[in-house]
């Protein structure tokens, strides 16, 4: 019996047989393919029996056509193509079952769905009720058997078989409450809806149209087309989209294919009347043409069905790249993220949004602006948060659906990790934002409105819009920090040339001082010698013009005292600096005796405490009473700012071969921010006009140049003390004797 | 005999001053507005003590006094004591007259100025 197979002198070619063939090995193809995805899914097993069964009933029906007698056609009809047949709604039943996940709960109806349809096929092997053995119907396209009435039943059987699982599809598409899912079953419910057109095969026999071609191999094509994509990459699969193009690609190979087909098979005779022996030019013709053009009215059908399909999204993506190409011109950081916030929140239509900024100092991602945010939100993420690691490495926007779905799937930690950092942060969908490589941010969506999924176009259209806002915010960030600068470069300028004028006018008062002490020590002179001399004749004096004479020499001391401080402000340095053994005691005590008087006047107390009085350093002692007289200054201003009374010490002692000096105060201290930039030169905290900024760095520089250092401590509120450490003379000398007698 | 005194200063008022107040004080004075009429002066007039000022047109008072000092070695063979006496000076002049004399800053008191020229004028003796 089988030996028949073997010879081929038992088949021709008909062309009506292979299409229906090639069907048959695409769909095996496809399901070995989805198979080989998860061998362990059951939901990728049952397809691929869905698609074994569907395969070896199409690929053994196109031998039938293929038959040059009945006994071979029948034969192959019986044995195999109907073992497919019978085999494909049990397949389709486990399948939508494990599709649904109703798998454990509805094993024995489909175990039992198999048994069934095992019985109907042994009898259609062993008796002749069901399946006529020794005649077939013959058609254009080929052979077809002839079913009796013992087939009757099975019909209902397949009928029932139908009804069950567009009722299972139906009910689990209306439980569903996932977006995601609910596309899913929305995608098979749809898909079986068409394959299920498939028993047109049957018409012919049942209604007796001779004429008619089966061909429900093609819907049965798409169906498995259909699924299996939405089993592989179902994930952000817009379903209407989806089945317009393969609509719109079958509707057109359709043409291209079928109208030089008809032509080919139908029109014979009327084309032989014009074209003679040539009749098949015609045909061929058309295919040409029609194959041509096939490809350009699929892609206007296809452009034109999309932008009808798609108004919405088209809509929101082009406002959006508009958008982003706007952002380049926002130059304020905090503007540019509240717009990008509002512009998605509102165009996409979602219930909220938020942007995530890398902040370089803290090393994490911190909550920079929301939109619509009602639950508490995480404020900064980690560098090192899994999510962050996720995106720096894939680089692409993450779904909070597909994660769910992932973890339903297979107990990963990480996509388990992810899937609760995206519901911490509310967060459907997240963008990462990339300059050169680097995320320097992320972008937050929540869910559509209209609780539509996200699909790939638009996280496409995001991912541009994330990156066109990271360049975006570094400008800003660039343009902010110019600003910022030459604001602060700006304020230095001033403050250094009002300190410059400042230090002008002091000059200019010094050269004016000293000019004015010249002209002025002159007349004085000359009114207290002659004051004086008259006071010396005091016995010749009436007692009046005794107390008057005593009136005049007293208001010319005074004088005298004015412009020797005016001249001891206008002390200019000695050209040359001599060097020489400087007694830092008398240094302190000398500077005492001036200052003492003026701090009092401010009520405070100048004091010195040293235990000997010989703290030899070498060094000027002008420069060291420069630093001194600073430094008790200093000091008078920061008490006099907080109180109206106070105490400055100055304090001596020997220290590892140094001499430390210390001036200490209980004025109002120095706060952190400026206590390293104190000796900055015109670095001030005085007003303008009551300090240059220059005195403590002449002060650091002085001590730099003396081989020593100035440093200081300060409490805010409580005082300061400057420490200035000078190598001692003591060593020094004996270090020098100890080389000169060497 | 009565010291002689010469006092430089371009001050009318200082040299009347100063000159009234040694002449009181037993003095004889001798007086020059500038440098090069001092020298002058000094080249046909006995002088026990100058007074100078530093700041003086021209050529100032220890130039002045230096070239003074000089001329009366290379023709007496003496030297002759200064005592500067400034109103407000450059320091480094300051420094180079206290090399050749006493420097007081004026205005100064009589007593503290004679006491000066009467010590300055005795060690000479």
């Amino acid at each position: 019996m089988f030996n028949q197979l073997l010879q081929s002198s038992n088949f021709y070619f008909s062309p009506y047989a292979i299409p229906v063939m090639l069907v048959g090995i695409l769909i095996f193809l496809i399901g070995s393919f989805v198979l080989r995805q998860n061998f362990r899914s059951p939901v990728n097993f049952s397809f691929f029996c869905v698609c074994l069964s569907n395969g070896i009933w199409l690929f053994t029906v196109s031998f039938v056509y293929l038959s040059r007698f009945t006994e071979t056609a029948n034969f192959i009809y019986r044995y195999f193509t109907f073992f497919g047949v019978a085999a494909i709604m049990p397949s389709l039943l486990f399948f939508i079952s494990s599709w649904i996940g109703s798998l454990s709960r509805r094993k024995k109806f489909i175990i039992a769905n198999f048994v069934i349809s095992l019985i109907f096929y042994v009898l259609a092997v062993t008796t002749d009720k069901m399946i006529a053995p020794d005649r077939m119907r013959a058609y254009f396209w080929g052979y077809y058997p002839v079913y009796l009435p013992l087939s009757i039943p099975f019909l209902v059987f397949f009928l029932i078989q139908v009804l069950l699982s567009v009722g299972e599809l139906y009910s689990g598409y209306k439980k569903e409450l996932a977006p995601l899912k609910k596309t899913q079953k929305k995608i098979i419910l749809i898909a079986s809806l068409i394959g299920f057109t498939a028993p047109i095969d049957f018409l012919p026999k049942l209604i007796n149209l001779p004429w008619l071609y089966p061909c429900g191999y093609i819907s049965m094509f798409i169906y498995i087309l259909l699924v299996a994509y939405a089993i592989v990459r179902y994930r952000l699969m817009n379903i209407t989209l989806t089945i317009t193009r393969t609509g719109i690609f079958v509707a057109v190979y359709m043409l291209v294919l079928g109208l030089p087909f008809l032509l080919l098979t139908m029109g014979k005779s009327w084309l032989m009347q014009f074209l003679g022996v040539n009749w098949w030019v015609g045909p061929l013709v058309l295919l040409t043409v029609l194959a041509t053009a096939g490809p350009f009215i699929y892609i206007y059908l296809q452009k034109r069905a999309e932008s009808i399909l798609l108004r919405e999204q088209l809509r929101y993506r082009e406002t959006l790249r508009q958008a982003a190409r706007e952002m380049a011109r926002i130059h304020k950081l905090k503007k540019l993220l509240n717009l990008i916030v509002h512009i998605v929140t509102r165009t996409v239509v979602i219930t909220h949004s938020a942007i995530y900024l890398f902040n370089e100092k803290s090393h994490k991602f911190i909550l920079e602006a929301s939109r619509n945010l009602k639950k508490p939100q995480i404020t900064a993420l980690d560098e090192e948060n899994s999510l962050i690691r996720w995106l720096k490495d894939y680089k692409e926007p993450l779904v909070h659906e597909d994660l769910r779905r992932k973890c339903e799937e297979e107990a990963n930690p990480l996509f388990k990790a992810l899937e609760s950092q995206l519901r911490l942060l509310n967060a459907e969908v997240v963008v990462p934002g990339f300059l050169r490589d680097s995320l320097i941010g992320i972008l937050i969506l929540g869910k559509k409105r209209s609780q539509k999924l996200f699909n790939a176009e638009d996280l496409n259209t995001f991912a541009l819009l994330a990156n066109q806002a990271a360049l975006a915010v570094e400008n800003a960030a660039i343009y902010e920090n110019i600003e910022e600068q030459v604001r602060q470069r700006t304020e230095e300028l001033m403050q250094v040339q009002k300190q410059l004028i400042q230090a002008e006018k002091l000059a200019t008062v010094g050269t004016l001082a000293g000019g004015v002490a010249h002209e002025i020590n002159n007349p004085l002179t000359a009114v207290l010698t002659n004051v004086q001399m008259l006071l010396t004749d005091a016995a010749s004096l009436d007692k009046d013009s005794k107390e008057s004479l005593e009136l005049i020499e007293e208001a010319t001391k005074r004088c005298r005292t004015i412009v020797q401080k005016l001249m001891a402000y206008a002390k200019k340095p000695t050209r040359e600096q001599a060097v020489s053994q400087v007694n830092l005691y008398e240094v302190a005590d000398k500077t005492i005796a001036f200052l003492e008087f003026q701090v009092a006047q401010d009520n405070i107390i100048l004091e010195l405490e040293a235990k000997e009085k010989e703290y030899a350093v070498m060094g000027n002692s002008n420069e060291m009473e420069q630093v001194l007289t600073n430094l008790v200054l200093n000091s008078r201003d920061a008490i006099k700012q907080v109180k109206r009374s106070g105490r400055i010490k100055i304090s001596l002692l020997k220290n590892n071969n140094k001499v430390r000096l210390e001036v200490s105060d209980n004025g109002c201290g120095i706060p952190k921010e400026v206590i390293n930039k104190i000796f900055d030169p015109f670095f001030t905290t005085k007003d303008v006009g009551k300090g240059t900024g220059l005195g403590l760095s002449i002060c650091h520089s002085i001590i730099e140049k003396h081989k020593g250092t100035i440093s200081v401590q300060s409490i805010l509120g409580k005082g300061a003390t400057f420490i200035i450490e000078i190598p001692g003379l003591v060593i020094e000398a004996a270090y020098a004797k100890k080389h000169s007698r060497n | 005999m009565p010291k002689n005194i010469l006092v430089i200063d371009d001050d009318g008022l200082v040299t009347k001053s100063v000159c009234g107040l040694l002449q009181n004080n037993g003095f004889t004075t001798d007086d020059s507005e500038n440098g090069p009429d001092a020298i002058e002066l000094v080249k046909d007039t006995h002088i026990d003590l100058i007074v100078a000022d530093i700041r003086l047109p021209g050529m100032n008072g220890v130039e002045a006094v230096k070239q003074i000092k000089e001329l009366l070695k290379a023709k007496h063979k003496m030297d002759v004591p200064v005592i500067f006496i400034t109103g407000f000076s450059d320091p480094d002049v300051n420094a180079e007259a206290q090399k050749l004399g006493r420097l007081i800053y004026k205005p100064f008191d009589n007593t503290n100025f004679l006491d000066i020229i009467n010590s300055a004028v005795e060690t000479e003796t």
